[in-house]
């Protein structure tokens, strides 16, 4: 009698379709840390949060960071000023456009540019000399005392809220006739750059790498954004500090 | 270990795996394992490489098990995992044994059914792990799985008539095979 394919193939599946065998403890054991090791990575892994949180940080550096090729425009447009003496006084002819306006301590403006062009006196007093803002009459002499009412750190610190100088006019018979005044230039001023701090901690962790860029960027205390330096807890990725002006979190371990 | 009592459902087991639970995974392993094994000592020569299938395959089943959507039942979803990874592992292992040209036998040799039905389990199996690899993978997904020609054809990345060919030479050299059995016994008991 011929055994059909239909019975061969039955005589496999009827006896071999729902065979259990007991398999060895060693296979559980070896599937066992290939789970654990998934479930370890999962946590390992950067959250998308934080993957956008650094690209946005790293791109708005690379913006800020770029290379400046135009002048900062601290000072007014006017070059060097005659000063000639007279009789009565000190006559000091603008050569340029005065352009006072520019030199009026406004946003931004270091008071201590403005306040450096300075005569000292013999009483130890402190004169400026600056430009009329009258275009027409270019004769006038004016002189102005400036009394900083912020220290230059102070004003430093507060750089969104600039000091404004009190300017006043002198009017001191002294002064008139027999101390003449060299010449004073406000441009002859060095415009003070901002060294930046040198950068002597080392960079441990990718944290501290992104606080190191922030830092250029943000100059305050408490920055944007500030992250965990702590390299004792290599694993450890995270924010320590936000800072979006009038929302400020800072986390303190 | 209170999930290895199987007092709980594979429903719950499955949600509790999905949160993390090592415990239920265990608990889902030692529920299946014994059948999985089963499946996979059928594609394979020896219990060693049934044993690696069996291990690549749970790991499968444990990486995937969220997408497992409830629809059939998960012993089914499982062991279509098992399979797969058993051809995969196949495949990978015995690439360059695909097509081993036994001389196929003219006659179809005769076997008497119920001469084969005194085959045990541990025969039947035997016999199927001698195969060629290639004919142990079409004769199992056909006859036991229950695939057709054109499923096997997608699972193995060959032809339908590849297929056809393959399960005709397996099922040739498994009745030679058992004529041969059946005639050793006929001999010892004669």
């Amino acid at each position: 009698m011929k055994m059909s394919d239909k019975d061969l193939d039955q005589l496999f599946s009827s006896q071999l379709a729902d065979m259990e065998i007991e398999p060895s403890a060693s296979v559980w054991k070896k599937i066992k840390p290939e789970i654990e090791n998934k479930e370890d990575a999962k946590q390992g892994t950067l959250t998308w949060l934080q993957i956008a949180a650094a690209v946005v940080i790293l791109a708005t550096a690379a913006f800020m960071l770029r290379p400046q090729t135009g002048k900062v425009a601290l000072h007014g447009e006017y070059s060097a000023a005659k000063v000639n003496t007279s009789p009565n006084g000190l006559a000091i002819t603008p050569q340029a456009n005065p352009g006072l306006g520019d030199i009026q301590v406004s946003e931004g403006t270091r008071p201590e540019a403005f306040a450096t062009p300075k005569h000292r006196y013999n009483d130890g007093r402190t004169a400026v000399v600056m430009p009329l803002i009258n275009k027409a009459d270019t004769t006038h002499v004016m002189i102005a005392r400036i009394e900083p009412t912020e220290t230059h750190d102070a004003a430093q610190q507060q750089i969104s809220q600039p000091v404004t100088p009190e300017v006043k006019l002198i009017n001191n018979p002294q002064l008139q006739n027999n101390q003449p005044v060299k010449t004073l230039a406000a441009n002859n001023v060095p415009v003070q750059k901002e060294t930046p701090v040198a950068q002597k901690k080392k960079i441990r962790s990718l944290g501290d790498l992104f606080n190191v860029v922030i830092a250029k960027v943000d100059k305050r205390p408490n920055k944007i954004i500030q992250f965990k330096d702590n390299d004792d807890d290599d694993s450890e990725f995270g924010v320590s500090g936000v800072n979006l002006g009038p929302i400020q979190i800072k986390k303190n371990d | 270990m209170m999930f290895l009592e199987h007092k709980h459902t594979i429903e719950e087991l499955v949600a509790e795996c999905n949160k993390g639970n090592r415990k239920a995974h265990e608990g889902l392993y030692k529920m299946f394992a014994p059948k999985m094994l089963g499946v996979c000592m059928r594609y394979a020569t020896d219990r060693m490489e049934a044993e690696d299938m069996l291990q690549n395959g749970f790991v499968k089943v444990f990486n995937k098990m969220g997408d497992y959507r409830g629809d059939g039942s998960f012993e089914g979803w499982v062991r279509r995992i098992m399979v797969h990874t058993s051809i995969e592992y196949y495949r990978k292992h015995h690439k360059m044994m695909q097509i081993v040209d036994i001389e196929t036998p003219g006659i179809e040799p005769s076997v008497d059914p119920l001469a084969a039905s005194n085959l045990g389990v541990k025969d039947l199996l035997a016999l199927i792990q001698k195969l060629p690899p290639g004919y142990r993978m079409v004769f199992n997904l056909y006859a036991i799985e229950g695939y057709s020609h054109k499923e096997i054809g997608e699972t193995m990345a060959i032809s339908e008539g590849a297929s056809k060919s393959q399960l005709s030479r397996a099922r040739g050299i498994l009745k030679e095979k058992i004529l041969k059995m059946e005639g050793k016994r006929y001999e010892n008991v004669g």
